[in-house]
């Protein structure tokens, strides 16, 4: 059993996520749709892959990196983001995440950090 | 947390979220036009009848406030003209890319400047969401229709069959340099409106 945790304000990306798993029966999925949410059910569910995105309201992708190391320092987050800039790129892997892809994510990204089956 | 959400809901945060993608990659070169990391924004996607967008533009910006404002036309599946605002008042960033303040430039200069940040903002923005809804589009040459000019009276010289407009707000949040503050607007005949509805209901329903 592999847990993945999506992180997205928008329901639409949320769902290009999800169409974008791998087919694996082993696979259960939450979604939350900020980062207070997301940290409630990482401290329920503490999932294997954390996938969020940068750009939310209120708490932003970067802060959310920051409090998920904070209280796991081995969580396991990847950013999805539209952002091209490589600075972006720079700051989410400075504050811990695994990955940066850019959206829309293609399934081949998400089996790079998909815990194995 | 599953809520019942009507097509339409569905349809609007689709085209929001395929319009946050695209203003994501409007920002690298931005970021280098601009000379500045911008931290990307949340915009927000608002459609209305064309009647009610002058009003909410003056209210967006204060009806008293200098505005600029460039037009760019798209065609031919996704057809339609773009209008990107911007605060005239709030003009850190132009000073970066002139190079200079904005007082110490020519008019030229300064017209210049708006037209190649509208016409990256809006081919990123138009360009991508085309690519995402699997259709071409080719543009017009962007047109710098107001310098500076009242919000009040740029309310809009629209072509008559531009019955459907969607405002989207963006904030370009530079590091380093003030912020910009502006919008832009698509504004749809109605057979362009139909054709993104079924663009947008096509691109959902590769999701489920």
């Amino acid at each position: 059993m592999a847990r993945v945790l999506i992180v997205d304000d928008s329901p639409t990306a949320r769902l290009m996520t999800m169409s974008r798993l791998p087919p694996r029966a082993d696979l259960e999925v939450a979604q939350a749709e900020g980062g207070e949410e997301a940290i409630e059910l990482y401290q329920e569910k503490r999932p294997d892959l954390v996938i969020l995105d940068l750009t939310m309201p209120g708490m932003d992708g970067f802060e959310l990196i920051g409090k998920l190391i904070a209280l796991d320092p081995s969580a396991n987050v990847v950013v999805l983001t539209a952002d091209l800039q490589l600075e972006s790129r720079r700051r989410c892997l400075a504050a811990g995440a695994k990955a940066v892809f850019n959206k829309p994510v293609q399934t081949e990204d998400l089996l790079r950090v998909l815990p194995h089956a | 947390m599953p809520r019942a959400r009507s097509l339409r809901q569905q349809r609007d945060e689709a085209l929001a979220e395929l319009v946050n993608i695209a203003f994501g990659h409007a920002a690298r070169p931005l970021s280098e036009l601009l000379s500045g990391y911008i931290r990307l924004k949340v915009p927000s996607v608002e459609r209305m009848p064309r009647g009610r967008l002058g009003d909410r533009v003056a209210a967006l910006f204060g009806f008293e406030q200098r505005v600029h404002m460039v037009r760019q036309t798209f065609r031919p599946n996704f057809r339609g003209e773009s209008l990107l605002i911007l605060d005239a008042e709030q003009s850190g960033g132009l000073a970066t890319v002139l190079g200079m303040p904005v007082e110490e430039a020519h008019e030229r200069e300064q017209r210049s400047a708006i037209l190649e940040i509208g016409n990256i903002l809006t081919g990123a923005c138009i360009g991508k969401l085309s690519e995402l809804l699997e259709t071409i589009s080719h543009f017009s040459p962007p047109v710098l229709v107001a310098f500076a000019a009242p919000v009040k009276t740029v309310a809009m010289p629209l072509q008559d069959d531009l019955t459907e407009a969607i405002l989207i707000r963006t904030d370009l949040d530079v590091e380093m340099n003030p912020p910009m503050f502006g919008c832009l607007m698509l504004l749809l005949p109605e057979p362009a409106a139909r054709w993104l509805d079924e663009a947008l209901d096509r691109f959902l329903a590769k999701l489920f």
